[in-house]
């Protein structure tokens, strides 16, 4: 009876290893379905991150059908009213890095904002729509950027499409300089004439006063080495899992 | 008759010392002790992230999960995951005290950790509401939470159902310190109708309301390390949507501000929360120049 239980667990490996490439080497006439298996998946784990396999799993095959997947949420994107699942396919559409996701993102930070609805008075209603809206257009932005660090050759252009944006669009204008600032880092400062002055702020460095300077390097070195000690605590537990 | 007048007077005064023995009580007795029921969320929260009162609490309404979506479904499990937010955004997790002085800024020496601080010694009684505090049925306005605050220790937050079915962890999260911003420290919305929000409106962001405390988190949850055990890729592009339609839609005057000029509230959080209350004094410039609207 010894053999039995390597034997099963080899069985059930096998098992596991044959379902895992079904979902990968599937016909394409289920890939339909497939895909809009995956979108959900993808949506329910997203929060999880790729400490969920499902969500990793799902990520790949869609990555693997960029262009079919940004093609079947580009329709919701453009025609759903505000909503917690249109912000979710915004930031997943820059997850999948497909070229076409460029210019729907841009036709989605385009679209004009509907009109807040009246709250009543003196209740501190909020229009969870309206604020759906910013987010996914403000998403839009942030998954453009998204794209041109998963896709090198892609990057120019995604570039470009953020400086239209930021000079088209006064809502996201802020995200669109802050995604451009970390995407380029020093060579941000070669964007500056393509804005007034009333742009400026953006292109200094935030500091602050002198006085706070010292305590400022002090900590940064102790956050520093605190985030490097709990790595280093943290490696053998994930090592056993 | 002077005898009898004399017993109602005993019995009313002591009936009356009874009443401010029990005022007394009321004013000093600590909320977890004392108030130890169902929807004393906060104690259980972090109580529940320390393993305690599991058992107590029902270990099944913490964890039952929608079996399509995968997500936590009692309103409890959602608020708990949101106070999770506080407490695991931090790496000490659990280990880190709460109980110091929110003063003490080299132990609370990033503003996630002073916030989870703030949250807990702030917040006195959380009730869950089962209200959809909407005008109408279907209205996309509504109520997400509102806090009561009076002259003693019996300020409470009412959460309504849009905080739990509505919103994500993350937003629930930054409601949970918007509200306390209103609770303890009585800081009410002062803005006009003028902004998008109306009514839950600041002013600017220089008087430190709820909306700039809300701020201030969403975008020290942003400036954490990329390889966050806690903060997934998701929920920090989504603290800086969040962050941003604050920014764009809660004040009267406009933001000056973004997520890049907060960039160090995770290295030096005393400097964002002393200037974020910032007076526009014109003696004191430095004080002003950055934060300030």
């Amino acid at each position: 009876m010894r053999w039995f239980l390597p034997l099963f667990v080899c069985v059930l490996m096998g098992v596991a290893t044959l379902r895992g490439s079904s979902v990968a080497e599937a016909p394409l006439v289920q890939e339909g379905g497939l895909l809009l298996r995956h979108l959900d998946t993808a949506m329910s784990q997203m929060d999880r991150g790729a400490g969920s396999r499902e969500y990793r799993e799902s990520l790949a095959f869609l990555r693997s059908h960029a262009s079919e997947a940004t093609a079947e949420v580009g329709g919701v994107l453009l025609e759903e009213g505000g909503g917690f699942g249109k912000w979710q396919l915004t930031y997943l559409v820059g997850e999948f890095g497909d070229e076409s996701a460029i210019a729907l993102l841009r036709l989605l930070a385009d679209e004009p904002l509907p009109e807040p609805q009246p709250a009543s008075e003196g209740r501190h209603e909020i229009d969870l729509a309206y604020t759906e809206e910013i987010a996914s257009r403000v998403q839009a932005v942030m998954s453009t950027a998204r794209i041109a660090s998963l896709r090198p050759n892609l990057r120019e252009r995604a570039v470009a499409e953020l400086v239209a944006t930021a000079r088209a669009v006064p809502l996201v204008k802020s995200t669109a300089l802050f995604e451009l600032h970390r995407l380029l880092g020093p060579e941000f400062q070669t964007l500056r004439s393509y804005f007034g002055p009333e742009d400026a702020k953006h292109f200094v460095p935030f500091a602050p006063p002198p006085e706070w300077q010292a305590l400022l390097l002090r900590r940064m070195q102790e956050h520093r080495r605190q985030e490097q000690k709990f790595q280093e605590t943290r490696k053998p537990v994930c090592q056993s899992d | 008759m002077p005898k009898r007048l004399g017993i109602k007077l005993t019995r009313m005064k002591g009936l009356l010392i009874a009443a401010l023995i029990g005022v007394f009580v009321y004013m000093f007795m600590p909320s977890c002790t004392f108030l130890a029921d169902a929807d004393d969320t906060l104690c259980h929260a972090l109580a529940a992230a320390e393993g305690h009162n599991w058992g107590d609490l029902g270990r099944a309404d913490m964890m039952t999960y929608d079996e399509k979506t995968f997500e936590v479904d009692t309103p409890l499990a959602r608020t708990y995951n949101a106070y999770s937010n506080f407490v695991y955004s931090n790496l000490e997790g659990v280990d880190l005290d709460r109980g110091r002085s929110l003063g003490d800024f080299e132990y609370y020496d990033t503003f996630l950790k002073w916030s989870s601080a703030f949250v807990s010694q702030k917040t006195y009684r959380v009730n869950a509401n089962c209200g959809r505090n909407c005008q109408t049925v279907g209205s996309h306005s509504c109520v997400i939470a509102k806090t009561t605050t009076g002259p003693f220790r019996n300020d409470y937050i009412d959460l309504y159902q849009t905080f739990y079915y509505d919103i994500d962890a993350v937003w629930r999260a930054s409601t949970i310190l918007h509200e306390v911003r209103h609770a303890r420290d009585q800081v009410l919305h002062g803005g006009s109708t003028g902004c998008p929000r109306r009514s839950a409106c600041d002013r600017s962001w220089s008087t430190a309301g709820a909306n700039t405390y809300e701020m201030l988190w969403l975008a020290a949850y942003y400036w954490t390390a990329e390889d966050h055990p806690f903060i997934t890729p998701a929920r920090r592009a989504r603290a800086q949507a969040l962050f941003e339609t604050l920014r764009q839609g809660s004040f009267d005057d406009p933001v000056q501000w973004d997520l890049g000029s907060l960039a160090l509230i995770n290295e030096i959080p005393e400097f964002f929360v002393h200037q974020a209350v910032c007076s526009e004094d014109p003696n004191n410039p430095h004080r002003c120049l950055y934060l300030a609207n």
